[in-house]
């Protein structure tokens, strides 16, 4: 090697690492995507992609995180279904979105950063040693944010999904606990009306709750315990969960045979 | 000339640099297309995950060969395998909350519509139970009769269930008016119960359905599908 090829080298490491109007072109290239997600992050409609359906979390035409415009779209499907009308396949723009932000996330952003990690290595030189701001820094700072925003979103996402899983299990186990006191309790008053109903022939109270009591199996039902107190126009009960038992419901069957005056307790309210 | 030669290198480092972002756009628009239609994303998302894992291990190899020193070497690669693991992680774990999702919502629209129907069927039944009682011990009219007259004349087979709202696709129909005996059957006409080839009262199959039935001793519930 000659000297005189030696120094044009370190002369255009220096200045150029690419060749000239192409690192112009990734910077803006960079900055488009980096706007893009930006706009998307931020919920920005491109496209009236989702119909009618009001989901409060609506994924952007592109997000870090494709997988959440497949969720979005299961979770459509799934009120589509809970409101009886036919389940939708994805749409063309639904598609491209997805296909955009995986081409973005996965492959061009990364290549970028890494090719310009590459060189870097190469060169010896890192952001921090830059002391003149040229477009070289700048872009492979923006490359190196965006791939390490993409890593702490995969990150956070996949810690993130977990807890969120467990939190909802939880909370649907106390709701669903909830729901089937409740439907026990409308059975009990069902019976307590049909006792009021009866005549004393036939076991009923001929027009009283006096003397109604509750079956073994009305006393404890999968879901709690039951308890009543019955004069002869009302009845209280008092219905405890058995998964938790600080969540009570206090309710009244009024002389008519309704529910009424629930009250809940603990994490039913 | 020594210049021009840097400078064509620098090209072909700019060309290898096109061809992997061309490649890698390729790979995964063909990985995208593979798997065939359907009403869900998943199967084009997990197709191009493979497809992206690919080629970003690919692209890492190529990244990481010489000069560059083994501990950067190492560090580059634990981290993308690392966030490719996580990556792999999230993308499992939101297709089954997602899934999770829609299944419970599924369970609270049946949950809600057999509620719907304990609610709906036993009140006209009690008010035919309360009225027939009342008659004393010398009854005038059958709990048929009672239950036609206070149903404006409702005959077997016919829907007596008013909707209480536009989406209220809850059907009651009178299986049976006898003179000792009234069934009531209620159906949903499009939420799912346990045993899909459980044939319904109205010809369909599968949907939750319950039923009542009213005597003199009062009513029996029944929980069919």
């Amino acid at each position: 090697m000659n000297q005189k090829t030696d120094v044009a080298q370190e002369e255009l490491a220096e200045k150029d690492e690419f060749s000239h109007g192409f690192l112009p072109s990734l910077v803006i290239l960079t900055l488009v995507i980096l706007f893009g997600i930006v706009l998307a992050e931020h919920q920005v409609e491109w496209f009236p992609i989702y119909g009618t359906n009001n989901i409060s979390h609506k994924p952007s035409f592109i997000t870090l995180v494709p997988s959440s415009l497949a969720s979005y779209h299961t979770i459509s499907n799934g009120l589509s279904a809970f409101s009886g009308q036919a389940l939708l396949e994805p749409s063309l723009v639904q598609k491209i979105g997805m296909l955009a932000s995986i081409i973005i996330v996965y492959v061009v952003i990364p290549t970028f950063f890494f090719f310009n990690w590459r060189n870097r290595r190469i060169q010896n030189t890192s952001v921090a040693s830059h002391t003149q701001l040229n477009l070289s820094s700048i872009s492979y700072t923006l490359s190196a944010v965006l791939t390490l925003s993409i890593a702490a979103t995969v990150i956070y996402s996949s810690v993130g999904s977990y807890w969120i899983r467990q939190s909802l299990e939880r909370s649907q186990t106390i709701q669903e606990n909830k729901d089937a006191l409740i439907s026990d309790l409308y059975f009990l008053s069902l019976n307590a009306n049909q006792y009021n109903i009866l005549p004393k022939e036939l076991g009923g109270g001929n027009g009283t709750y006096e003397g109604f009591r509750l079956s073994p199996e009305q006393v404890i039902t999968r879901s709690g315990v039951f308890a009543i107190t019955a004069n002869e126009k009302q009845i209280t009960v008092t219905a405890q969960s058995y998964m938790y038992p600080s969540d009570v419901i206090y309710a009244v069957i009024n002389e008519n045979g309704q529910l009424r005056n629930l009250r809940f307790e603990g994490n039913f309210k | 000339m020594e210049n021009s030669s840097i400078t064509i290198e620098i090209k072909q480092e700019v060309s290898v640099f096109l061809v992997w972002i061309v490649g890698g756009i390729l790979l995964v628009t063909i990985a995208f297309f593979l798997p065939a239609s359907s009403n869900e994303l998943w199967y084009q998302l997990y197709s191009c995950c493979v497809a992206a894992v690919v080629y970003l291990l690919a692209l890492l190899f190529y990244i990481v060969r010489k000069p560059i020193s083994m501990l950067a070497r190492a560090a580059a690669t634990a981290s993308v395998i690392f966030t490719m693991g996580c990556l792999l992680f999230s993308t499992l774990q939101m297709d089954s909350n997602a899934h999770w999702q829609v299944k419970k919502m599924l369970d609270i629209r049946a949950t809600g519509g057999r509620g719907h129907m304990r609610t709906t069927m036993p009140p006209p039944l009690l008010k035919t139970l309360q009225a027939f009682h009342q008659q004393g011990s010398l009854k005038k009219e059958t709990l048929a009769q009672v239950f036609h007259r206070l149903n404006d004349h409702a005959a077997v087979g016919s829907n007596i269930h008013k909707p209480y709202y536009d989406q209220d696709s809850l059907k009651t129909y009178i299986q049976a008016l006898e003179p000792d005996k009234i069934i009531l059957v209620s159906q949903e006409v499009y939420v799912r119960g346990k045993n899909p080839r459980f044939k319904n009262y109205n010809g369909q199959e599968g949907m939750i359905q319950e039923k009542c039935i009213l005597t003199s001793k009062g009513i029996t519930y029944e929980s069919e599908n």
